[in-house]
């Protein structure tokens, strides 16, 4: 499924939108100081929404690979958001555009217990079921534009990061469809690192959002050849801001 | 210089007609058409936006698009799935320009989702947008392939209509 989008769009923007003229020094500290004023501090989503996550694992010397899923299902909406910093500013006809970035966290817990064999979505009941936590801290680029209306406070935005998390899982794992071999998918059990990334497209109401997220999850397991976890959905929630 | 000089004598001449880019949420309703190693769909286009001025000559559109299409000579369906940016010049009510975005297609059949294909994509796109928010368009969308993965990809063109409240 959709892993995060390239940050390409975010170096191109700036560029796009050069003032025509040569800024002077007092125009680029008022500038500035807006940058200031549209920068939000930390906050909290709370929400709800409707997710998929996917487990993925490869073993060398075993045929084919383990895709187990949960076929989607309704889930609660927590992550964290630090405070935002900016990079660039550049005035629009309505507000501004705004590059900067933040420090991004979650956690969750997921139960993939349907294995992807004949469809790319939706699993089927093999009796094997991957049960994991997992927690996540990443450095993120974003850019923000709006109001989309004057006077209101739509804005939409979109945003990246890389950085580290932690895993745990257990359970089984049947590997090469169907037919193929049943194996333990933690073995040596025990937190795993992982490399984190994610993604979100987000439509800000106020303090209300819409967004379309995705995590991936790289995971660094010495009993495979590779394993991954990773989840998409949209949710809406109520962001807090303090 | 003169090709701006030229629509802004159209657009005193022709009043209502231009528009140039204001912000406002926008719907397309169109067709698509597409190809990939060969075979050929074909179907409808949905798409929603928002649009960004940045100036009278720069807007960023936000948008996603969705696609219902039927393959040539299969009983299987396709739909090509976009989030992306475009990257509009004005020339008065015309833009013009690239964009990129990122697409998850899925092919079905059977009654399931059987595979699916997603990564970057790029693009151009072209249209009219008038001052009462009713609008055409056309864009290609191209090299549509799996990420990471160097087999076949999609080339696409869609066209279609719309209207933007501003």
């Amino acid at each position: 499924m959709p892993r995060p989008l390239a940050v390409l769009p975010c170096l191109l923007l700036p560029l796009l939108l050069q003032a025509e003229e040569p800024a002077d020094p007092g125009l680029l500290k008022t500038l500035a100081g807006r940058a200031q004023e549209e920068l939000r501090g930390s906050s909290v989503t709370l929400g709800a929404g409707y997710i998929q996550g996917t487990f993925k694992a490869t073993k060398a010397g075993t045929p084919g690979n383990a895709q187990l899923t949960d076929n989607g299902k309704a889930n609660l909406l927590l992550d964290y958001q630090g405070r935002e910093k900016a990079l660039a500013r550049v005035p629009m006809k309505n507000g501004a555009f705004l590059l900067g970035w933040n420090l991004t966290a979650t956690a969750g817990q997921f139960t993939a217990d349907r294995q992807l064999v004949n469809s790319a979505f939706t699993g089927t009941n093999l009796g094997t079921s991957v049960k994991g936590q997992y927690a996540a801290v990443a450095p993120s680029l974003f850019l923000r534009m709006g109001p989309l209306y004057p006077g209101t406070e739509i804005y939409w935005s979109f945003g990246a990061g890389l950085g580290v998390a932690a895993a745990k899982y257990q359970g089984t794992a049947q590997f090469g469809g169907s037919a193929g071999p049943v194996l333990n998918a933690s073995p040596g059990g025990g937190v795993k690192p992982a490399l984190f990334e994610t993604a979100f497209w987000q439509l800000d109401l106020g303090h209300w959002v819409v967004v379309f997220n995705s995590k991936y999850f790289l995971i660094r397991d010495a009993n495979f050849s590779s394993t991954s976890y990773e989840v998409y959905g949209l949710s809406a929630g109520y962001r807090i801001t303090f | 210089m003169r090709i701006q000089t030229g629509w802004l004598l159209a657009c005193f001449l022709t009043g209502a007609l231009c528009a140039g880019p204001a912000n406002g949420f926008g719907l397309t309703l169109g067709g698509v058409s597409g190809s990939q190693g060969g075979v050929t769909s074909s179907g409808l286009s949905l798409g929603g936006d928002a649009q960004f001025a940045a100036n009278d000559a720069w807007s960023l559109n936000p948008f996603l698009m969705v696609s219902f299409e039927s393959i040539s000579g299969s009983t299987r369906k396709v739909s090509d799935n976009m989030g992306g940016v475009q990257f509009r010049r004005w020339f008065g009510p015309v833009y013009v320009g690239p964009q990129l975005f990122f697409h998850d297609r899925l092919f079905s059949g059977g009654g399931s989702v059987q595979s699916s294909q997603y990564g970057p994509g790029v693009g151009a796109v072209v249209g009219w947008e008038g001052a009462g928010g009713f609008s055409v368009g056309a864009q290609v969308d191209a090299l549509e392939g799996q990420f990471l993965n160097s087999g076949d990809r999609r080339n696409a063109v869609r066209a279609y209509v719309g209207y933007r409240w501003r």
